[in-house]
């Protein structure tokens, strides 16, 4: 599986370390790659870094939308994330997974087909399903 | 019914909007905005608050400034300069309150179709008629948003064809879009109109009147656009 997360919060660096060894290729996304400077993960093949305005959809496709099965967003703030998410939903294939702050509104977009993970607490059993755990 | 208006966002224009919509018989009006700044200065000018500060992405805060007032039917508008912030608000509106009435600003023209995806369709694009005419002038083609048909997301468009579009020889009566839509028919470089049944050449310099969601702009523009700006 391919898989593209946008922003560089600390919830994005647990759920990738978790997931690293489940799948073909990561690519992370946010306005600068500085900000996985101290992640630890490594620069290989399967791990890219990109960075860009992530509200722009050409910033989005240069990141590997299009080839992303799963998308994984948790950028600075819950509107800026679901705009995000609204933006990357181009592949009816893709599954996109939503970090947010607040959940009050997880119930509207939950009903757009977004999977909504809190991120007070972060459980990513569906994430993992998904992967075939 | 009462009506009551939530604006969302403060510009340089807020004021004299404010007061033509009073002059519209609008009473019950407050605007909403992330920067404080731009709320206190906004309440300088008025007697009374009118203005107040928080998240839009808040519920808690859109109840405050009154989304589900009862015995009172809600507008709500977004007029920031964020994209995102306008469109989420605008869901929050239209999607958790249930408002029929709900108008956007949208700042930048890849997020039309975005909004308009998402049920927002009663829209009003910053930089239209400026970006046309710049780009029309040099020689790219754009439909040009003729009628809003109200609360459907589908307008009557104008497209004028280029003088290396792939439509130009083909007949107006068996033209076949690669989208759902309506052609009334073309108006050729003379001003002479024609129905969409005549057997008649599409020619560069006709305007071809198309209904059409709004959704599909981007693909009219790529079918009627020549070789040369493919």
């Amino acid at each position: 599986m391919n898989i593209l997360t946008i922003g560089s919060k600390i919830t994005l660096r647990k759920i990738t370390e978790e997931i690293v060894d489940k799948v073909e290729r990561i690519n992370f996304l946010d306005i600068t790659t500085n900000n996985y400077l101290n992640w630890g993960l490594s620069r290989t093949k399967k791990i890219k870094y990109y960075s860009g305005d992530i509200k722009k959809i050409d910033t989005l496709i240069d990141a590997g939308l299009n080839e992303s099965d799963i998308i994984i967003i948790h950028s600075e703030n819950d509107i800026d994330s679901l705009f995000i998410a609204q933006k990357s939903k181009i592949n009816a294939n893709s599954t996109i997974f939503v970090i947010l702050e607040d959940l009050v509104l997880a119930e509207i977009f939950e009903s757009f087909g977004f999977i909504i993970f809190d991120s007070h607490n972060l459980k990513i059993t569906k994430l993992l399903n998904k992967l075939g755990n | 019914m009462n009506k009551n208006m939530i604006i969302n966002g403060i510009d340089n224009e807020s004021i004299t909007m404010y007061k033509e919509l009073t002059e519209y018989g609008f009473e019950d009006i407050v605007f909403i905005d992330s920067d404080i700044n731009k709320v206190r200065n906004l309440n300088d000018k008025f007697a009374n608050t009118i203005a107040f500060y928080g998240n839009s992405g808040s519920t808690e805060f859109l109840e405050f400034v009154g989304i589900n007032r009862s015995n009172s039917e809600t507008i709500f508008v977004a007029m920031t300069s964020s994209d995102s912030v306008n469109l989420i608000s605008c869901e929050i509106a239209k999607y958790k309150y249930k408002l029929e009435n709900v108008v956007s600003v949208v700042n930048s023209k890849e997020n039309l179709a975005l909004f308009n995806a998402y049920g927002i369709t009663e829209l009003f694009f910053q930089g239209r008629s400026v970006l046309e005419l710049i780009i029309n002038s040099s020689g790219i083609t754009l439909p040009i948003s003729l009628l809003d048909i109200r609360n459907k997301g589908t307008s009557l468009w104008s497209i004028k064809i280029p003088k290396d579009s792939n439509a130009i020889g083909l007949d107006l009566a068996k033209l076949n879009l690669p989208f759902r839509a309506i052609i009334f028919g073309k108006i050729d470089s003379k001003g002479n109109p024609y129905q969409s049944t005549e057997n008649i050449d599409i020619e560069e310099g006709d305007n071809i009147l198309i209904i059409t969601s709004n959704r599909n702009e981007e693909t009219m523009t790529r079918f009627f656009q020549g070789n040369k700006n493919a």
